[in-house]
C-alpha cells in the first residue's frame, strides 16, 4: 500500500486537474440546461465556474506546497530513489 | 549461489534453462506463452495487417487520382476507406505497439518474462480472430462502410441495415479485449517484474513510456467497448441509446468514441516517442538530457490526452464555453510534447551524433511530427477547425501525426532491434533507399493534401468533378502514395533478405547501455541466465563484465530450478527484490479461451444469441480452469535466489502480480463504469426533450435493499474469511466463503427481480435501455463475485489456500469491494435520479 500511496502522491496534481476539468465541464452543461445565462452581466453560472476553478486551484497550490516541502526536507537525507519520486511529484504537481 | 551451481559452465546453464523455457515445436507451438514468441507473433500479424491497410490506401489513391473516376463505385469505396482506417488504427498501430512492448519490456527490465504469460497468448488469439473477422467481411463484400469512427445514426440499423456495422462493432470489441489484456499485462509487469536494483529512477525511459501507454490503454479503451456494446444492443434488440425517436442521442456515440479516440492518438505516439528516447542517447553518444522532465512530460501527456476528446466535435454544436476548455487543453498538450522535443534536441546537441540507419528514420520523425504537431495546434483553434473540419486538411494532419509519430519511429526501432531479433545486421544501402522513398513519398502525398483540404475537398467522397481545382493536388498525392509504397516494399525486401544474407551482428552492435543487449542474440528462450543487480540507468556501460557475470550465473536466480520458470518480483518503487515468481509454461488454455470468445462473437453476429451465451459460458469455464491450476498446494519457505538472498515465492507475497493485475483490471472496469454513468447522465441532461418517461423506476426499493444486503454479505464475509484464515483456521474460513457465495446469490436474485419487475421494457425508450444496462452491469459483477467465492471455497478444500497462501482470497476480495462500490452507486443513481427530477 505504501507503493500505491507514493504513486498517488506523484499523480495528485493531475488527478486534481482532471477533477477540475470534469467538474467545470459538467457545470457548464448543467448550467446551460437549468440556469439563465444573461450576456450583459456576470451570471450565476459564471460564478459557480469560478468557484469550482478556485477551489481546485487552492487544492493544487496546497499539494504543490506539500511537494515542495517534501522535496526540500528530504533532499539530502533520503536515498536517491526517494529523491527521484519527490522530484517527480514536485514537477508534476507544480 | 551454492558452490555446486558454480561448477556448471555457461553452456550447461543454457541447456538447463532452455529445457524449462523453450516453446514446443510444430502444432504445439500454439501453446507457446513466452513473451518473445508472443511479441513476435503480434508484430508479424500487425505487419501483415499493415500491408492489407496499405493496399487499401493504394486503392483509395487510385480512385482519387483523377476526377470522375469509375475505378470503384461508392459502395466499395466506402468499405475500402472504412476498412483502411479500421485496419490501420485497430489492427496495426495498437497491436504492433503491444508486440514491441511484449518483446522488449522483459528484456529491457532484465526479467525473463512478463507477469501473466498466458494472458499475453490469450490476447494474441483475440487479436488474430477479431482481425480475421473484420478482414473476412471485406473478402465477402460485407465490410463495414460507415467510416472508421462509425458515427450514429449512419451506423444505426436504419441507415446501415446489413451486417457490416455489426462486424465492426463485434470485431473491434474482440480486438479490444486483446488491447485491455495487454494494458493490464504491461502495467503490472513494468511495476513488479524487473531485475533487482531497477528502481523507478533507474528504469529505462522506454519502460516509463510504456507504463503510461499501458495505463492509458487500460483507461482509454473501455469507453469504446461500452459504446460498441450499446450500439450493438441498439442494432440487435432495438434499445434506443442513440436513436432520437426513442429518446437517445447520436452525439453520445461521438463522446464515447472520442473519449477513447483522442487518448488513442497519444497511445500511438508515446510508444513512438519511447523508441526515440531510447535511440537518441545511443546514437548521440550522450545520456538523455532532462530525464526527470521527460518522465514528468510523459505522465502529463497521459492525463491531458483525456481532456481533448471534444476537439473532434467542434462542428457538432457543443456549448461555446466547453469548446474553450477543450481548445485550451488541446493547446496545453503541446507543452509536454515540446519538452520532449527540446530534450531530444539538447541530447543531440550535447553529444556526437552518429548518422546510422536508425538515426535517419529518427530525423524523418522529428521533421514530420513537428509539422503534424503544428497543424494540430491549428486545428485546436475552434474557428480554424470549423473551416477545415472533415476536409482533406484533417486527413493530412492525422497522417502527419500518426505516420510521423509512430511509423517512422517504428522503422527506426525495426532497424535498431533487427540484429537483436535475428542476430544479423540490416543493409544500410537498402535501408537508406527505403527511407528516402518513404520520406519523399510521404511528404508528396500528404503535404499537398493540406492544400486539397484548404481548397475545400471533403474527406470520404468517392469522386469529384473536374473544374474545382482538386485535380492536380489529388494526382500529386496519388503519385506520392505509390512512391511511399515502393519504399515500404524495399523495407520488406531488406527485412526478408537480411535474415539470410545479412552479416552476423556483434552482441551489442550500437554500443547501447540497456539490458536487452546483455543477452546472446538472437535471444535465448529464458533471456538471461541470471538476473543482474544493477546500480545505474546504463548498466552495460557502468558495470564492466556484467554480461559475462550474468552468463556465468553469478547474479540472481542463476541456478536452474528444474520444471520451473522463475523470475524476480521487485518493489515497484525501489526495485528491491521481494519474491520469486513462478510462471506457467505452455498451455492450450489461451487458445481455447480465444476460441470460446470467437464462438460468442460469431454467434452474436449470426444472431444466434443463446448459442453466443454458450460461448461466453465456455470461456468462463476455461478461464476458471486457467485460474485453478495456479498456485501451490503446500507451503513453501523462502527460496534461495542467489547472492545470499532468500525471498518467498509470489503466492505468499502481499503484493503479488495477481493482486496488482486485479487492481489494474478494476481500474479499467472502473473506466467502463464511469463511461456508463457518463452516458446515463448525458442522456438525462443533454437531449432536448422530457426524460425520464412517466414509466420511470419509482419503486422496487425492497429489491434494491436485497441486492445491497447480498453484496454486503458477499464482500464482508470474504473479508472475514481472509482474517480467520490468517489466524490459522482455513477450515472455519470456508464457512464464511459459503456465506459470501450465498450473499452473491441473494444479490443476484435482487437485481434480476428489480430489472424484470420495476424497469420498463428496454426497447421502449433510452431511459429504460440505459437503466437496464446499468442493472445488468451490477448483476454481472454480483454473479461473478458469487462464482469466485464458490471457486475460492473449492480452492480452500483442495489445499490451495493456507494461512501463508491467501492470494486467491485477497484477489477475490478486491472484486467484491469493487462490486459493492458499483452496486451502491448504480442503485443510488437509479433511485436518486427520479427524485432529483421530481425536485427540479
Amino acid at each position: 500500500m505504501a507503493t500505491i500511496r507514493t504513486l498517488l502522491f506523484m499523480l495528485a496534481g493531475w488527478v486534481i486537474w482532471s477533477s477540475c476539468f470534469v467538474a467545470l465541464y459538467a457545470a457548464v452543461y448543467l448550467g446551460c440546461k437549468y440556469m439563465e445565462v444573461p450576456l450583459d452581466r456576470i451570471s450565476t453560472l459564471n460564478t459557480v465556474l469560478v468557484v469550482v476553478w478556485l477551489a481546485h486551484a487552492a487544492v493544487l497550490v496546497w499539494v504543490t506546497m506539500q511537494s515542495w516541502r517534501h522535496w526540500r526536507a528530504h533532499e539530502r537525507n533520503r536515498p536517491p530513489e526517494s529523491r527521484f519520486t519527490r522530484t517527480l511529484a514536485l514537477l508534476l504537481n507544480a | 549461489m551454492s558452490g555446486a551451481d558454480r561448477r556448471l559452465s555457461p553452456e550447461e546453464l543454457h541447456r538447463a534453462f532452455d529445457r524449462d523455457w523453450r516453446s514446443p515445436p510444430g502444432l504445439r507451438s500454439l501453446t507457446a506463452v513466452n513473451h518473445t514468441v508472443i511479441g513476435k507473433r503480434f508484430m508479424m500479424t500487425g505487419f501483415l495487417y499493415f500491408l492489407v491497410g496499405g493496399i487499401l490506401a493504394m486503392l483509395i489513391r487510385a480512385q482519387l487520382a483523377i476526377p470522375d473516376s469509375r475505378f470503384m463505385n461508392h459502395e466499395i469505396y466506402h468499405q475500402v476507406f472504412t476498412m483502411h482506417g479500421t485496419v490501420m488504427m485497430f489492427l496495426f498501430a495498437i497491436p504492433v505497439i503491444e508486440g514491441v512492448a511484449f518483446y522488449l519490456i522483459p528484456k529491457l527490465l532484465g526479467a525473463r518474462d512478463l507477469a501473466y504469460p498466458r494472458l499475453s497468448a490469450f490476447g494474441y488469439f483475440c487479436y488474430l480472430f477479431g482481425g480475421l473477422l473484420l478482414l473476412g467481411s471485406l473478402l465477402v463484400g460485407a465490410a463495414p462502410d460507415s467510416g472508421w469512427f462509425m458515427y450514429t445514426p449512419l451506423s444505426g440499423a436504419r441507415y446501415s441495415p446489413g451486417s457490416g456495422a455489426d462486424v465492426w462493432l463485434l470485431g473491434i470489441t474482440f480486438v479490444e479485449i486483446s488491447a485491455v489484456s495487454a494494458g493490464v499485462e504491461l502495467t503490472a509487469s513494468i511495476l513488479k517484474v524487473r531485475t533487482a536494483g531497477m528502481s523507478l529512477r533507474r528504469m529505462p525511459l522506454f519502460g516509463w513510456y510504456m507504463l503510461v501507454t499501458a495505463m492509458m490503454i487500460v483507461v482509454g479503451f473501455p469507453p469504446l467497448i461500452l459504446a460498441s456494446i450499446l450500439l450493438e444492443l441498439e442494432r440487435a434488440f432495438g434499445w434506443p441509446f442513440f436513436d432520437v425517436a426513442g429518446g437517445g442521442d447520436p452525439v453520445l456515440w461521438q463522446h464515447l468514441f472520442w473519449l477513447f479516440g483522442h487518448p488513442e492518438v497519444y497511445i500511438i505516439f508515446l510508444p513512438g516517442a519511447a523508441i526515440v528516447s531510447t535511440l537518441i542517447p545511443v546514437f548521440a553518444r550522450h545520456p538523455i538530457v532532462g530525464h526527470d522532465w521527460i518522465v514528468a512530460s510523459v505522465i502529463a501527456t497521459g492525463f491531458i490526452s483525456f481532456a481533448l476528446w471534444a476537439h473532434h466535435m467542434y462542428a457538432v454544436g457543443i456549448p461555446h464555453l466547453a469548446m474553450v476548455f477543450f481548445s485550451a487543453a488541446s493547446l496545453l498538450v503541446a507543452i509536454p510534447t515540446t519538452i520532449q522535443f527540446y530534450a531530444w534536441i539538447a541530447t543531440l546537441w550535447a553529444g556526437r551524433p552518429a548518422l546510422r540507419l536508425p538515426m535517419l528514420y529518427l530525423f524523418g520523425f522529428l521533421v514530420i511530427f513537428v509539422l503534424g504537431g503544428l497543424t494540430g495546434v491549428m486545428v485546436a483553434v475552434v474557428p480554424f477547425d470549423w473551416q477545415v473540419h472533415d476536409t482533406h486538411f484533417v486527413v493530412a494532419h492525422l497522417h502527419y501525426v500518426l505516420i510521423g509519430g509512430l511509423v517512422f519511429p517504428l522503422l527506426a526501432g525495426a532497424y535498431y532491434w533487427m540484429p537483436h531479433v535475428t542476430g544479423r545486421m540490416p543493409s544500410e544501402l537498402l535501408g537508406q533507399w527505403g527511407f528516402w522513398l518513404i520520406f519523399i513519398g510521404f511528404n508528396v502525398t500528404f503535404f499537398v493534401m493540406h492544400l486539397t483540404g484548404l481548397l475545400g475537398m471533403p474527406r470520404r467522397v468517392y469522386t469529384y468533378p473536374e473544374g474545382l481545382g482538386w485535380e492536380w493536388p489529388n494526382l500529386i498525392s496519388s503519385i506520392g502514395g505509390f512512391i511511399m509504397s515502393a519504399g515500404f516494399a524495399l523495407f520488406i525486401v531488406d527485412l526478408l533478405l537480411h535474415g539470410r544474407y545479412g552479416r552476423r551482428s556483434q552482441p551489442n552492435p550500437w554500443g547501447a547501455g540497456t539490458l536487452e543487449w546483455a543477452m546472446a542474440i538472437p535471444p535465448p528462450s529464458y533471456n538471461v541466465i541470471s538476473q543482474p543487480w544493477i546500480g545505474s540507468r546504463h548498466p552495460l556501460q557502468d558495470q564492466p563484465n556484467l554480461e559475462q557475470e550474468m552468463a556465468r550465473g553469478e547474479h540472481l536466480l542463476g541456478t536452474p530450478s528444474p520444471g520451473h520458470r522463475e523470475t524476480l518480483g521487485v518493489s515497484a518503487i525501489s526495485g528491491d527484490p521481494e519474491y520469486v515468481i513462478r510462471l506457467p509454461g505452455p498451455s492450450w488454455l489461451p487458445l481455447l479461451s480465444g476460441l470460446a470468445m470467437a464462438i460468442f462473437f460469431l454467434a452474436f453476429l449470426a444472431k444466434l444469441y443463446w448459442f453466443s451465451l454458450a460461448g461466453l459460458l465456455l470461456a468462463l469455464a476455461v478461464m476458471l480452469r486457467w485460474a485453478w491450476i495456479n498456485g501451490l498446494r503446500v507451503d513453501s519457505g523462502p527460496v534461495d535466489a542467489g547472492m545470499e538472498l532468500h525471498i518467498p515465492l509470489h503466492v505468499s507475497a502481499a503484493e503479488a502480480p495477481g493482486w496488482w493485475g486485479m487492481i489494474v483490471l478494476l481500474v479499467s472496469n472502473g473506466a467502463f463504469f464511469a463511461s456508463l454513468l457518463f452516458g446515463y447522465f448525458y442522456l438525462w441532461i443533454v437531449p432536448m426533450r422530457t426524460w425520464p418517461t412517466p414509466q420511470q423506476v419509482d419503486g422496487g426499493l425492497h429489491w434494491s435493499a436485497l441486492t445491497l444486503l447480498g453484496v454486503c454479505v458477499g464482500a464482508f464475509s470474504l473479508r472475514r474469511a481472509i482474517i480467520i484464515n490468517r489466524h490459522g483456521s482455513t477450515k472455519r474460513a470456508e464457512g464464511w466463503l459459503i456465506t459470501s457465495a450465498l450473499g452473491g446469490l441473494a444479490g443476484l436474485v435482487g437485481v434480476i427481480t428489480l430489472a424484470l419487475t420495476e424497469v420498463p421494457a428496454a426497447a421502449g425508450n433510452a431511459y429504460a435501455a440505459i437503466t437496464t444496462v446499468l442493472l445488468a452491469y451490477a448483476g454481472f459483477h454480483v454473479l461473478l463475485g458469487g462464482i469466485l467465492s464458490a471457486f475460492a471455497l473449492l480452492r480452500c478444500r483442495h489445499g490451495y489456500v493456507s494461512p501463508q497462501r491467501d492470494l486467491d482470497l485477497r484477489v477475490i476480495s478486491l472484486w467484491w469491494t469493487y462490486t459493492l462500490t458499483v452496486g451502491l452507486l448504480s442503485l443510488a443513481v437509479m433511485h436518486g435520479l427520479p427524485l432529483a427530477m421530481g425536485a427540479s
